[in-house]
């Protein structure tokens, strides 16, 4: 019994796919949206298969079709590199970091 | 007991990996499928939306109107940026379309809609299409690459490596960012965000101190000021316990952070000229795009 959990195991490790764990290459559909009040920048939420907290930028961001982020639910792709901050609200103090999208293709 | 077990789990096995292996390709397909034109289209300049695609265009202008009625309760519509799609006319779309056929780029040949939009689509398109990215990439490394190629090639693969390295070793920054924001005086979050600061500074040495191939001596060295100054900023962000300050220092980090963004998406675009391509799992592969 141990020996075939094993098996099972080994096998599993094998053919799963590998992800990286670098922040850099990201992608996923959009869970949360907020229009940030500092420079136009735009915070989102992406869930899996790469998600995490991404900043558009519409001065360095690179956008490819269809354009910037949206809404809930579309889906994203893209790079990024660097940290940065979206201030959704100054009072109440709301301040969201992210990283900052280098470039980014989206869908309709 | 080992034979009988395994006759009672084997089937079981094969049942979850398959099932496995078709939520892979459905999950991988879904973003192949939806962001498909990323793969075909390029950007006109850095930073401004204008055209994109090569075969269905759209164009995005700036417009007074707000976007659609379909925005939805947690949407909140950016203060200074409104934008409408609208489709070209076909004249403007095929003159679009030479325009980006002659621009020399990186995109691969694999994405199974530009082929669609020049042959007639079939079975074996369409299977192609389904296909996750891993299977069927096309961009192997270039051929007969010259000694210069080899080397920017070579070049990039160690920058890589460098910048994953960092970014694995110091994890997920806006996560050390969000926690010091909401907690200035925590000796914790203040070390953490030093360590980070630190971090970006010998990241800069490190890429200062390797060899770079004389066309990208420039870009390369933009690029290690760019972690320099990220690193500067990042410590006087530690610095602040005020929201005051912080609001100050945040401003003053953002733009440093978009003038590194900057540095780095000019380096990136260097590869591109020489067509230099890094397959997915190569080092190189942040200087591509995500999809390719």
């Amino acid at each position: 019994m141990k020996k075939s959990l094993i098996l099972i195991i080994i096998i599993t490790i094998f053919v799963l796919p590998v992800k990286t764990s670098a922040a850099i290459q990201f992608g996923g559909s959009i869970q949360r949206i907020i229009g940030c009040v500092n420079d136009g920048l735009i915070y989102t939420l992406l869930g899996p298969p790469r998600g995490g907290e991404y900043i558009w930028s519409p001065t360095v961001t690179d956008t490819y079709a269809f354009g910037p982020p949206k809404r809930t639910g579309q889906w994203l792709l893209g790079n990024a590199a660097v940290s940065h901050f979206c201030i959704a609200s100054v009072i109440p103090w709301d301040v969201k970091p992210g990283w900052l999208m280098m470039s980014v293709g989206s869908s309709q | 007991m080992l034979k009988k077990s395994l006759y009672v789990f084997l089937p079981i096995i094969i049942v979850i990996l398959f099932l496995i292996f078709i939520s892979y390709i459905l999950r991988e397909s879904q973003i192949n499928k939806d962001i498909i034109t990323f793969s075909n289209s390029k950007p006109i300049s850095t930073g401004k939306i204008t055209q994109y695609n090569a075969f269905k265009s759209t164009e995005l202008k700036k417009d007074s109107k707000p976007l659609e009625d379909k925005s939805l309760p947690d949407w909140q519509e950016s203060p200074n940026i409104k934008y409408s799609i609208k489709t070209p006319s076909p004249d403007k779309r095929d003159s679009q379309t030479k325009a980006l056929q002659g621009s020399q780029d990186y995109i691969v040949e694999n994405s199974s809609q530009s082929q669609q939009a020049e042959t007639e689509p079939s079975f074996f398109t369409d299977l192609i299409s389904w296909m996750p990215t891993k299977f069927n990439n096309n961009s192997a490394k270039p051929q007969n690459k010259t000694d210069l190629e080899q080397e920017i090639y070579d070049y990039g693969n160690n920058i890589g490596k460098l910048i994953k390295d960092f970014s694995n070793a110091t994890g997920d920054h806006p996560k050390l960012m969000s926690n010091f924001v909401k907690d200035t005086y925590s000796t914790q979050n203040i070390q953490k965000l030093e360590s980070l600061a630190e971090g970006y500074k010998l990241l800069a040495k490190q890429i200062k101190n390797t060899n770079a191939p004389i066309p990208m001596t420039a870009v390369a060295n933009n690029l290690s000021l760019g972690y320099k100054s990220v690193g500067e900023a990042t410590l006087q962000l530690s610095k602040q316990r005020t929201n005051e300050g912080l609001l100050t220092e945040i401003y003053k980090y953002n733009k440093t952070a978009e003038n590194f963004a900057t540095s780095f998406i000019k380096f990136s675009k260097v590869f591109r000229l020489y067509g230099i391509k890094y397959n997915r799992g190569e080092p190189g592969d942040i200087f591509m795009p995500a999809l390719y």
